[in-house]
């Protein structure tokens, strides 16, 4: 199987043959091929949203002050010192859970199976895997500016199993994706039919 | 109340903003407490080198959310 170079390290979006990775599932002689992750910037809305968030008790002080100058004499500074580190701690903990929400929730492509967990909130976990035999058809899209830029988007695969399709969201490279899931059933004997689609590309 | 510059904090409502925010800090140990039970389960589904990594930093999470209650327990009753 041939795969792109990519940093191995599991922390990326796009990793090739990541170094140190399994999953709870994982057969003793399946090896993972890729590790796909939504496109990092993906992340900037919660990015922005955490350093808005910073900004308000800079912000909201401003304000009091401004509207009512009498309002910190009455609070003692330790206090509003404790008040101040506890937002941004509790920023601080927001934004890591946004980010461990982004980390977990991964597609892995294997040698054998696509793998798709995916994590909505701490308590929320889904899984879903088809066997690369089953895979019949695969399709990835890329819609919108954004998407273009950044050349990411959607890879949908339509198989023969129970689970009819699974989706890759957002994943960076989505042609290439297509055409290593495409290689991969080739080598594997499988029907495939491949397309690839780009919104604003012709 | 006038709303220029007169504004300021009896007692009755000083205890009343110390209390709920010492409420706010437990529920926020509470939640870090879970966060680092579920990041161990999720690292049972993927596991990754980073699992110290995350461990080390929700157990920071905890001690300041302990810290902060502390703290707050102390001004509404120290």
């Amino acid at each position: 199987m041939h795969l792109p170079k990519t940093s191995r390290s599991a922390s990326g979006s796009f990793v090739a043959s990541p170094e140190n990775v399994h999953f709870e599932q994982q057969y003793e002689n399946e090896s993972v091929y890729l590790l796909l992750r939504p496109h990092e910037i993906t992340n900037v809305p919660w990015v922005i949203s955490v350093f808005v968030l910073f900004l308000i008790p800079l912000i909201g002080s401003g304000v009091i002050i401004s509207f009512f100058p009498a309002f910190f004499s009455s609070v003692s500074p330790f206090y509003a010192f404790v008040l101040f580190l506890f937002w941004n701690l509790i920023v601080l903990t927001y934004a890591f859970y946004r980010y461990i929400i982004w980390f977990f929730s991964v597609y892995l492509i294997t040698n054998s199976r696509l793998v798709d967990i995916d994590f909505m909130g701490l308590f929320h976990k889904d899984y879903s895997e088809t066997d690369v035999a089953n895979v019949q058809d695969v399709t990835s899209k890329v819609s919108g500016p954004v998407q273009v830029m950044f050349n990411y988007g959607l890879v949908y695969v339509q198989t023969a199993s129970e689970m009819t399709e699974i989706e890759f969201e957002d994943v960076p490279q989505p042609d290439v994706v297509t055409k290593i899931i495409g290689d991969l059933v080739r080598e594997q004997g499988g029907l495939l039919q491949s397309k690839s689609q780009s919104g604003n590309i012709k | 109340m006038d709303l220029f510059g007169q504004f300021s904090i009896d007692n009755a409502s000083h205890f009343t903003v110390k209390l709920i925010i010492f409420l706010v800090s437990i529920g926020y140990v509470i939640f870090t407490l879970l966060m680092s039970r579920q990041i161990g389960l999720m690292n049972r589904v993927l596991n990754t080198p980073t699992e110290k990594l995350f461990g080390i930093i929700s157990s920071l999470f905890i001690l300041g959310g302990v810290v902060i209650s502390v703290l707050t327990f102390l001004s509404l009753f120290g």
